[in-house]
């Protein structure tokens, strides 16, 4: 490194990068954890502050949300099939969820109890990647994986992804929400959840990505019930909360 | 711990930043609306060439139905690294964009 900090890590199990001011990091925090049935992220950061959802998806039926810009409101499916895997009804209620929120540490207030002493450290540019005085929350955030595009099945009957990481049971992870929607009537629709199926050591993470039509009601081709079911069209983004 | 640096939360026991813990590990995020055809590029990203340590993922502002399709990528070591991202369609499109470092 030419300037600045760089901090080399370990867990026991390798070395780490944790901090290095030549790669020019901006350093994420959580700025928030809570639960509830909806969530609107610029209430903590600030309209117009990027920040991400996290939210732990649950067992009984694939969990959804809507997303409207930094909004969002958790539902959990209640999905009705005809017996050869077409969904023909996709009801959902609104279930509360934990949930964490991800954002720069620069959108974060100084906390003035904490006076002038700690750690600050910044980039090239000038802008703060690090400052104790801004953590929130005691707690911190270990991105786990990104499962890539195409990687994990859409169909939650069949399909599963082993979630890998410090934790033997999937329900203790976070997901990242930006891509969850629903567009669904009732006789055909679109759908896109997350389940957890399982518990503990044999826990898998189920993903939803359906499209459906009924027979009944005219939106089925031919006079069939027909759903496709479309693998992740999105990259998964997972971790885990250490507290 | 022994060696090292450890930050603790405001609680004062809690540590959330140190030697001992692998840290968040993203490196961008952002909102781009991007016209038909047109791209918007993230310069400064170390490493943006190695796909394998630096994940880009879009997701459309709000989400629909294969509305992540028409997004296409590329990476350089320009300008201290560099991710540009197009916009495929004619269409515009506003999306999501988080850069994530895998350590």
């Amino acid at each position: 490194m030419s300037y600045g900090i760089e901090i080399t890590g370990n867990d026991g199990t390798s070395d780490f990068l944790v901090m290095d001011s030549d790669l020019n990091p901006s350093n994420y925090q959580i700025v928030a954890t809570g639960s509830g049935s909806s969530v609107n992220t610029a209430s903590y950061v600030g309209t117009g502050a990027e920040a991400r959802l996290f939210f732990k998806p649950q067992s009984g039926g694939p969990t959804t949300a809507d997303v409207s810009g930094t909004s969002y409101s958790f539902y959990r499916y209640n999905i009705t099939e005809d017996g050869q895997t077409n969904i023909i009804e996709a009801t959902r209620t609104s279930i509360s969820v934990s949930w964490m929120i991800l954002s720069d540490i620069g959108n974060t207030s100084v906390n003035s109890s904490m006076g002038d002493h700690g750690l600050q450290i910044f980039k090239s540019t000038g802008a703060v990647t690090f400052d104790s005085r801004r953590i929130q929350v005691n707690n911190s955030f270990q991105l786990l994986n990104v499962l890539g595009r195409g990687n994990v099945g859409g169909d939650p009957q069949t399909t599963g992804a082993t979630i890998a990481g410090p934790s033997s049971d999937v329900l203790d992870y976070y997901i990242e929400a930006s891509s969850l929607f629903h567009q669904t009537g009732s006789t055909s629709g679109n759908i896109h959840g997350y389940q957890v199926l399982g518990s503990g050591s044999g826990s898998v993470l189920r993903h939803m990505f359906a499209s459906w039509n009924e027979a009944s009601g005219g939106g089925g081709r031919g006079g069939q019930n027909v759903t496709t079911y479309i693998s992740n069209q999105f990259p998964i983004v997972y971790g885990e909360l250490r507290q | 711990m022994s060696y090292g640096i450890e930050i603790t939360g405001p609680n004062g026991t809690t540590t959330v930043f140190g030697s001992s813990l692998r840290q968040m590990n993203a490196v961008l995020l952002a909102t781009a609306t991007l016209a038909g055809q047109a791209s918007v590029s993230y310069t400064g990203i170390a490493e943006a060439t190695n796909a394998s340590k630096v994940v880009v993922v879009t997701a459309k502002n709000n989400p629909t139905f294969f509305s992540n399709q028409g997004v296409n990528l590329t990476r350089s070591t320009a300008s201290g690294g560099t991710i540009t991202l197009t916009n495929a369609s004619t269409a515009s499109i506003t999306i999501k964009v988080s850069i994530y470092r895998i350590s």
